[in-house]
């Protein structure tokens, strides 16, 4: 059944995502054939920067597109009337939970892999294999020749920690929707003002921690070793850091599923 | 139906294949514009190499263009962000970094110059800075600022002026002027130069100004009436 789930998800979301995608493409291909006619001229100028600027439109668009999709279909299948269908089926409100979360970070990455290789497409030729060139050499002088082996974990703890960070940014969405549905007017403003209240927290609990490690730093002993371990040890600093990161994300994920759960099981209220 | 999807499909990747064959002009334009070490710190530039001349204070040079110069293993995007950058001088003779004092010179040109530096040079001819426009067309585009040798009648004439007119002594900064045209002594090629004086126009009155950096003070010989037709033509496109 859960495999059902999943296909009816990403059609449903390919179904909306696929076109702005293809024409994303077609602008990165017909810009790129402009470069062909590549003058001086005032006109040729025009007619590229109007077909650069179309690009990034588009591509503007299609993130948000893609974002805005999986809010809507989070909320619509969930919260609104097609919960009355949703929640016949048999499927635990995890798996729900779980297939949007998902599918949602699986049309972001597929976005995601849009926007490169349209990128790709855009620089394609000499520009595109002179952008490989800069970054294999920054790759081998800066990383390679700094870092060692170090190097290939920090990659595979930076896509561990882009992942969990995408899911966690669905789920806090999902959290504030799951809040606002508790109110009994006005569910989706509710919301709105739930995501601000969390963005407000988040933002004054950060700023209160970097003051109080940037003015106790010399004076508490705790932050100075701290500080000293970080300055003679660089390499497994870096791997501490990646982890304390994917300990956060997880950990706030796992509070933020939690609240999407308790409110699915014992508080909803639908349409 | 399925052949016109496969003459579709052949057009699309004829067209994908021939983009990959194309460069930009803003490109190419960065890979005109850098140049390399070699393994014994010369420089390989536009078919060329440069050699670095001994430091001399008096070899001038003019710039023209920059150029950035790296190791040979650094890419053409990062030749900004990691590679020196260097003046090319007009003729693309000399390459400088003149806040390092290094100017590299064309090997063309490198033991000519490098022999003059360790054994002497002769500065018997003046010039000015000048806008060059070599092929006459009138476009800013198309010209470039270079040191131009004065005739030798136009270098007397300003010579005797100093002998002849009567000095008016101003302090330094006494006179209000629109232009102020630096002469210098130069060698033949003007590679080799050290400042001899000024022209100041001023109120459209000509002079030659002298100044003494000791006393504060510029000596200013005016131009006569009959010489200052030959001294607008020669200086009507100084830089």
């Amino acid at each position: 059944m859960v495999k059902k789930l999943f296909y009816y998800e990403f059609k449903s979301y390919l179904r909306a995502l696929v076109p702005v995608n293809l024409i994303l493409l077609a602008i990165a291909v017909m810009t790129r054939l402009l470069q062909l006619f590549e003058t001086e001229s005032i006109s040729y100028y025009l007619l590229y920067g109007s077909s650069l600027s179309a690009y990034f439109i588009t591509a503007f668009v299609a993130m948000l597109l893609t974002t805005i999709t999986v809010i809507v279909r989070f909320y619509k299948n969930l919260f609104s009337a097609e919960g009355y269908l949703t929640f016949t089926l048999p499927v635990t409100s995890t798996q729900h939970i779980l297939t949007k979360l998902v599918t949602g970070v699986c049309v972001g990455a597929i976005t995601t892999v849009c926007l490169v290789l349209s990128g790709m497409i855009l620089t394609a030729g000499e520009l595109l294999v002179e952008i490989f060139k800069a970054i294999g050499y920054l790759f081998k002088q800066i990383f390679v020749a700094e870092m060692g082996w170090h190097i290939a974990l920090y990659i595979l703890e930076l896509l561990l920690v882009l992942i969990l960070s995408a899911a966690y940014q669905n789920l806090v969405i999902y959290a504030c929707i799951a809040l606002g549905q508790r109110s009994s007017k006005n569910r989706i403003m509710m919301a709105i003002v739930c995501y601000f209240a969390y963005y407000m927290i988040s933002e004054t609990v950060s700023t209160v921690l970097t003051l109080i490690i940037t003015t106790l730093a010399d004076s508490l002993t705790v932050l100075e070793a701290i500080g000293k371990f970080f300055t003679n040890h660089p390499l497994a600093s870096i791997h501490i850091f990646f982890l304390i990161s994917i300990a956060v994300v997880t950990g706030l994920g796992i509070l933020a599923f939690y609240i999407i759960k308790k409110t699915v099981d014992t508080r909803l209220n639908l349409e | 139906m399925k052949r016109s999807i496969r003459i579709l499909s052949l057009i699309l990747l004829s067209a994908l294949l021939l983009i990959s064959f194309t460069s930009c002009m803003s490109l190419d334009d960065m890979k005109a514009a850098h140049a390399f070490y070699d393994e014994n710190g010369a420089i390989l530039y536009d078919g060329h190499t440069y050699y670095l001349l001994p430091e001399c204070s008096e070899l001038t040079v003019s710039e023209f263009d920059s150029i950035n110069v790296t190791e040979t293993d650094v890419p053409v995007l990062l030749s900004d962000t990691l590679g020196d950058s260097y003046d090319v001088s007009p003729q693309k003779i000399f390459l400088s970094m003149y806040y390092r004092g290094k100017i590299y010179c064309r090997e063309d040109y490198f033991e000519d110059v490098k022999n003059r530096i360790e054994n002497g040079y002769t500065m018997d001819r003046y010039c000015f800075m000048a806008t060059i426009d070599p092929e006459n067309t009138g476009d800013p585009a198309n010209s470039y600022v270079d040191y131009e040798l004065l005739k030798p009648k136009v270098a007397s004439v300003l010579l005797d002026t100093m002998e002849i007119a009567e000095p008016m002594i101003l302090p330094s900064a006494g006179m209000k002027y629109e232009q102020i045209i630096r002469i210098n002594r130069c060698s033949e090629d003007t590679f080799f130069q050290s400042y001899a004086f000024d022209l100041r126009i001023s109120e459209g009155i000509y002079y030659v100004a002298v100044t003494d950096s000791v006393q504060s003070e510029t000596a200013y010989y005016r131009i006569s009436d009959e010489d200052l037709p030959l001294i607008q033509n020669t200086f009507y496109h100084a830089a």
